[in-house]
């Protein structure tokens, strides 16, 4: 394996995305802070938009046509800002120093756990490795070979990973299995960099580094980004679409609400649920027009280009024949079947989320019942219920949009909630966790 | 922060500390175990054996096999395994010597059943139910066969019912490759 040469496309995804990050939100790409988790999820983004645009123009996957544009850009950019001195930050305090610590030494457990145990079967070999592998060898993502793999696929899952595993396993050769973990590791990174920021972007230290404790030693935070499996990117470009969308009401204008755009993207092409975040995200976006918080001009800017970038997959892969297969084709289950599924996935998810039993114990600790005691705080204080009502809301929209794609799929509905439920929890957490950090804002003077 | 707010935050943090606790020395466990079964896959039979013998096995036999070769793969195996992901680029075609028994036991549980008869129709779907025959033809129609945890005999009988010879080209673990020659 070439350690170097994975080392090289691992960074390119962090330069294409701090790039992207540069242009969009030059005031977030200037302090590392909130710099590299936007970077880490930004560029696989890019990069997947990228190789899709190349694929449909018939270019072979090549690394240097990959990776050698970005750095020509990233030489551009130091060229042109030679000579102007870099911008006064304010130092980070003791107790934010604390937080991002953690955060990298989990990060680093990640990493180092991952590398012991390389891809090999289930859900992360199905999902993605396997066309990733298609596309790593044969240079495109070739339909026919992937509807041919023997191997059961599902060739039509989003394709973000897929994509830059792709390059990771060129660069890796034979030591593909274990070259794509930092990838996840990584992703883990920009997760737990994004609860910390979530925490101190507003609040004191002394009340922001207990939240961000709650959240980083939640069990199934801690313990993520070391197994090959997506949620963590998922939930890491959720959290980035709710601090964006925050940061809305502050910053209104097309840079916040494209970069918003892109993160419900992003999660629109790392799994299925995340056409789910992509119209919870919509709806937000267009409530803030309605509203009058938004211009229309950016407005229409973010909503087209969550609607191209939401489109773009499904139509690619059923160009190419890359059909979903038939059970996870939606019917309408009848309302009253609908109605009773939901009420048997909020019960199931409350018996996850509340530490009644040791399974639930030992994957969320504390976690679930002090972000939602925080969050109503947030909801009652009238400074913070704009910014935890929303939050809330779109937490709440998320999982209801969760449960009726599984009720209108022809897949086991217990079995689903039995397997699933846990993870869509983490893909929850952003939103609880946007919640509480309202409830410890300073209130306005 | 009141003092009495303090304390609680304190009191959830500690909590929080104890339930984080044995799940990070659990991950940290779960990790090991799964590098001591990387470097010795035959000590753990679970599920995950034979893609972690593939790992092992299969890459290194597959330097020795030209990228436009067709191989056959006939393996002993029951459960599902990303074959594909260590022939690529070269084209596959996989039989499995499918243990009904273990299928069946296997179905009986109910957090599996889901996963066998998706697995059972995916087997059904490829003809990859290994039955002499079938075996035989696809012979006829590839380059190179590779055995895993399968018996060459029995390769080598379908190989004569195809009027074609098998010649032993490497052997590693639990995996044979051989060359499929035509008359």
């Amino acid at each position: 394996m070439s350690v170097a040469l994975v080392a090289l496309v691992l960074a390119t995804q962090a330069l294409s995305g701090w790039l992207v990050l540069r242009a969009l939100a030059p005031d977030l790409s200037g302090r590392w802070t909130t710099a590299l988790p936007r970077a880490l999820l930004l560029g696989p983004l890019v990069l997947t938009l990228q190789m899709l645009a190349c694929d449909a123009a018939g270019v072979p996957l090549r690394l240097p046509a990959l990776l050698l544009p970005w750095w020509a850009l990233a030489g551009l950019a130091a060229w042109r800002r030679r000579g102007r001195p870099a911008a006064e930050r304010e130092p980070l305090g003791p107790a934010h120093l604390a937080a991002l610590g953690l955060a990298f030494a989990l990060g680093g457990l990640a990493l180092g756990a991952g590398l012991l145990q390389p891809l090999r079967a289930g859900d992360p070999l199905t999902n993605a490795a396997l066309s990733g592998r298609v596309a790593a060898t044969l240079g495109s993502l070739d339909a026919d070979r992937i509807l041919a793999l023997q191997a059961p696929v599902f060739a039509s899952y989003p394709p973000l990973v897929a994509f830059n595993e792709a390059a990771l396993f060129r660069a890796a050769g034979e030591g593909w299995a274990r070259a794509a973990m930092p990838f996840f590791a990584l992703a883990q990174l920009a997760l737990l960099l994004l609860l910390v920021e979530t925490c101190f972007e507003r609040a004191r230290p002394a009340r922001a580094l207990p939240l961000a404790l709650l959240l980083l030693l939640a069990p199934t935070v801690a313990t993520g980004g070391a197994t090959g499996y997506f949620d963590e990117r998922f939930a890491a470009s959720v959290l980035l679409l709710g601090l964006t969308l925050s940061d809305l009401h502050r910053r209104p204008g097309a840079p916040r609400a494209l970069l918003a755009a892109a993160a419900a993207v992003a999660c629109a092409l790392t799994k299925p649920q995340g056409l789910v975040v992509a119209a919870v995200a919509a709806l937000l976006l267009a409530a803030s027009l309605a509203r009058g918080r938004l211009p229309v001009r950016a407005a229409l800017a973010a909503l087209g280009l969550l609607a191209a970038g939401c489109a773009l997959w499904p139509v690619f892969a059923h160009a190419r024949g890359l059909d979903p297969p038939p059970e996870l084709v939606p019917h309408w289950p009848g309302a009253a079947s609908l109605a009773a599924r939901m009420a048997e996935a909020l019960t199931f998810a409350a018996r996850q989320a509340l530490p009644l039993d040791a399974a639930a114990w030992s994957a969320w600790g504390l976690a679930w019942p002090a972000l939602l005691a925080l969050g109503a705080v947030g909801l009652a204080r009238r400074s913070t219920r704009a910014l935890a009502g929303m939050a809330l809301l779109a937490g709440a929209l998320q999982l209801a949009g969760y449960v009726a794609m599984v009720a209108c799929i022809s897949i086991d509905f217990e079995w689903s909630l039995a397997t699933g439920l846990g993870r869509w929890l983490l893909h929850l957490l952003p939103w609880a966790a946007l919640a509480a950090a309202a409830a410890i804002e300073e209130p306005a003077a | 922060m009141t003092r009495g707010l303090r304390v609680l935050a304190a009191a959830v943090l500690l909590a929080q500390a104890a339930a984080v606790a044995p799940a990070l020395v659990q991950a940290v466990s779960a990790a090991r175990a799964a590098h001591q079964a990387e470097r010795a896959p035959e000590s753990v039979p679970d599920p995950w054996q034979p893609a972690r013998l593939a790992a092992r096995d299969l890459a290194p036999l597959m330097r020795l096999v030209p990228d436009d070769a067709r191989v056959l793969l006939v393996a002993g195996v029951t459960s599902p395994c990303s074959w594909d992901a260590w022939v690529l680029p070269r084209p596959l075609r996989v039989l499995l010597d499918i243990d009904e028994a273990l299928l069946l036991r296997a179905e009986r549980e109910p957090s599996l059943r889901g996963v066998v008869s998706h697995w059972r129709r995916h087997v059904a779907s490829r003809r990859m139910r290994l039955q002499p025959d079938l075996l035989a033809h696809e012979l006829s129609r590839h380059d190179v066969l590779v055995l895993f945890q399968f018996d060459a005999a029995r390769a080598a009988a379908a190989a004569g019912l195809a009027g074609v010879t098998l010649r032993p080209v490497a052997s590693l673990g639990v995996a044979t490759l051989h060359a499929v020659l035509r008359p």
